[in-house]
């Protein structure tokens, strides 16, 4: 009986794991997603307080020129359009925000939360956008 | 079973710090790739300053560059082409000029085995011209001619390591292999094409997003999205194949038409000039090319993808596009199959339309109505008239026949390069080509549009022509 209780704990542990490892991973999945992207066009560089003035899409221009925005469906789904293939394609699921904003230039800061049963939980990330170089 | 359980936690907290690891050393490889970037620019650029202030007298040649730019071991390669055929330019400063010459550049930066590896390509133009109008003129209104010829550097691209070898065929392991060199060129230049195609593709979209700030609410429903970015992306005359580069110039091309006083022959098409050739010596010609303050340096916002396909507008005016293939085959006859005929010639159609739908005002009404009328005459008809359906063209002609021109002038502005103008009228006709005939009766100006009351409607329209 004890060891039963005790694997059952244990495999609510690994769970519990599990799903901050997948919290974890959510920067790398939205990193990967925007390592082609060359050009930001939501949030724009204007913004004054860029934390402050944070937006809930982040639309930018990848390497070949396409056009892509990441936003936060209704079904608390963080979702890919791509403008040239008219394409939607999930990133993440269960993501109750999505806020970004832009710290400078070329540097772009976000956060996801996430809901699960001890309340929301928040992952902050950056990216730098390897800006095109010119002589 | 408690062993089990312990070594799955153990493991599950030792991927996590695995992972923390890897994503820090990612974060510095990234960092230091960017610096060696910058390296391998800084190279670039230094060879090409180097390069500028000791051109050698050959026509055509490659070289090699190996310098120290601590800590890095920087390999340069450079490959000049210079064209053999020439041709006559007109303008303020006009002359035989070269067809194209380019410069291309290999930087190749190595720390160990990790190389980092940046391309470009300089360019030398003696016409500004079709540039303007190809990429600047929506915005910034009629190009000008500059007074010395332009040189460009494009295709400025960094590749972090390893990227290179996605773009070149798989035999390739070694970027002093001169055919691995001119692979990586290449795919460069497609890339650079497509960027530019969706620069323009989504031109309006692109506007929009960088001068309008913009607040959707969150979330968004996926056909919420999809509408949005459609109504916003209004520059549907990206959607022509193969006409994205003529962009702004379609935007007056449908905008064009004779003020509503004028006759028809008020409109003419600049007088030829017909200057003898080789007034200036080759030397001098290249003296000009070759100057360091050269006029019409490239815009920023277009430095890395200013060139379509293979470096130049010029390009775009060759009615033949071989040369592709020949480029890498044939070094020394490039381009050989480069065919710039000015000939021009500004044609009026006199057309009388009978119970026609379309009462055209503009070139493009002209030749969707020509276009109905030839396919179809359901969309060319008017359901309530009693008469039949019939359109009659005439050729009638104004216009100064024009043997070496390279534009189209409104006025005292160049309007359009010619080649380019009468592909654009093909496209817009529906016609994948097709020219108009060079014998011609004497003018005959009409109004430009009247319907009578027999349901018939006459007028004319002027349109520019290769004779």
């Amino acid at each position: 009986m004890t060891s039963l209780q005790w694997f059952r704990h244990s495999m609510k542990v690994v769970g519990t794991l599990d799903k901050d490892t997948q919290l974890l991973r959510l920067p790398r999945v939205v990193h990967h997603e925007l390592s082609a992207a060359r050009e930001i066009l939501i949030p724009t560089s204007a913004d004054k307080d860029p934390v402050e003035h944070f937006r809930h899409q982040l639309v930018f221009r990848d390497s070949t020129g396409d056009l892509s925005m990441l936003f936060l469906d209704p079904k608390n789904r963080l979702v890919q359009y791509s403008h040239s293939r008219s394409q939607f394609r999930d990133i993440l699921r269960q993501v109750a925000e999505f806020k970004v904003w832009r710290s400078s230039t070329n540097r772009l800061e976000y956060e996801l939360v996430r809901q699960s049963k001890q309340g929301p939980e928040s992952i902050f990330g950056t990216f730098i956008i390897p800006l095109l170089k010119s002589p | 079973m408690v062993i089990v359980v312990l070594a799955g936690i153990a493991i599950s907290i030792f991927s996590m710090h695995s992972y923390v690891s890897n994503r820090a050393r990612q974060v510095l490889g990234l960092l230091d790739g960017l610096a060696q970037g910058d390296a391998a620019l800084k190279g670039l650029l230094k060879a090409r300053s180097q390069f500028q202030d000791s051109r050698p007298a050959k026509t055509s040649y490659s070289t090699q560059l190996k310098m120290k730019i601590d800590p890095y071991e920087v390999e340069i390669y450079i490959e000049e082409r210079v064209s053999e055929r020439t041709r006559w330019i007109g303008g303020r400063h006009s002359g035989q000029y070269r067809l194209l010459d380019s410069l291309h550049f290999l930087s190749q930066v190595c720390e160990g085995k990790v190389c980092w590896v940046a391309a470009a390509e300089e360019v030398f133009s003696p016409e500004p011209l079709a540039m303007g109008v190809s990429y600047l003129a929506f915005e910034e209104g009629f190009p000008t001619t500059t007074t010395k010829p332009v040189r460009s550097l494009s295709h400025l691209t960094s590749l972090p390591p390893g990227e290179w070898k996605s773009l070149v065929p798989e035999n390739c392991v070694d970027l002093r292999a001169r055919p691995c060199r001119l692979s990586l060129l290449e795919n460069l230049r497609v890339r650079n094409r497509t960027a530019r195609e969706r620069e323009f593709r989504f031109g309006s979209l692109l506007k929009h997003f960088r001068k309008t700030p913009h607040t959707f609410p969150s979330p968004l429903e996926e056909a919420q999205v999809f509408s949005l970015m459609k109504s916003l992306d209004k520059q549907r005359t990206m959607e022509l194949p193969e006409l994205y580069w003529m962009a702004g110039t379609y935007e007056r091309l449908m905008n064009f038409s004779a003020p509503g006083n004028a006759r028809p022959e008020d409109f003419s098409v600049r007088s030829p000039q017909l200057v003898a050739a080789n007034q200036e010596s080759e030397q001098e010609i290249l003296r000009r090319w070759f100057e360091v303050n050269s006029g019409g340096t490239p815009p920023k916002a277009h430095q890395e993808t200013y060139f379509y396909n293979d470096t130049h507008a010029l390009r775009h005016l060759a009615r033949e596009s071989k040369w592709d293939a020949a480029l890498y085959s044939k070094v020394q006859e490039f381009p050989m199959e480069m065919f710039l005929d000015r000939g021009l010639a500004l044609y009026g159609i006199r057309y009388v339309a009978r119970c026609a739908t379309l009462n055209p005002k503009t070139i493009q009404d002209f030749l969707a109505l020509e276009k109905d009328f030839a396919q179809s005459q359901r969309f060319f008809r008017k359901p309530d008239c009693e008469f039949e359906a019939d359109l009659k063209i005439e050729k009638v002609v104004k216009g100064i026949r024009v043997q070496e021109s390279p534009m189209i002038y409104i006025a005292d502005k160049p309007w359009i390069s010619l080649a380019s103008l009468w592909s654009l009228f093909a496209k817009l006709g529906g016609r994948p080509s097709g020219f108009f005939p060079d014998s011609l009766d004497k003018k005959q100006p009409d109004p430009i549009s009247d319907e009578d009351s027999n349901n018939k409607t006459t007028g004319m329209v002027l349109i520019p022509s290769y004779p």
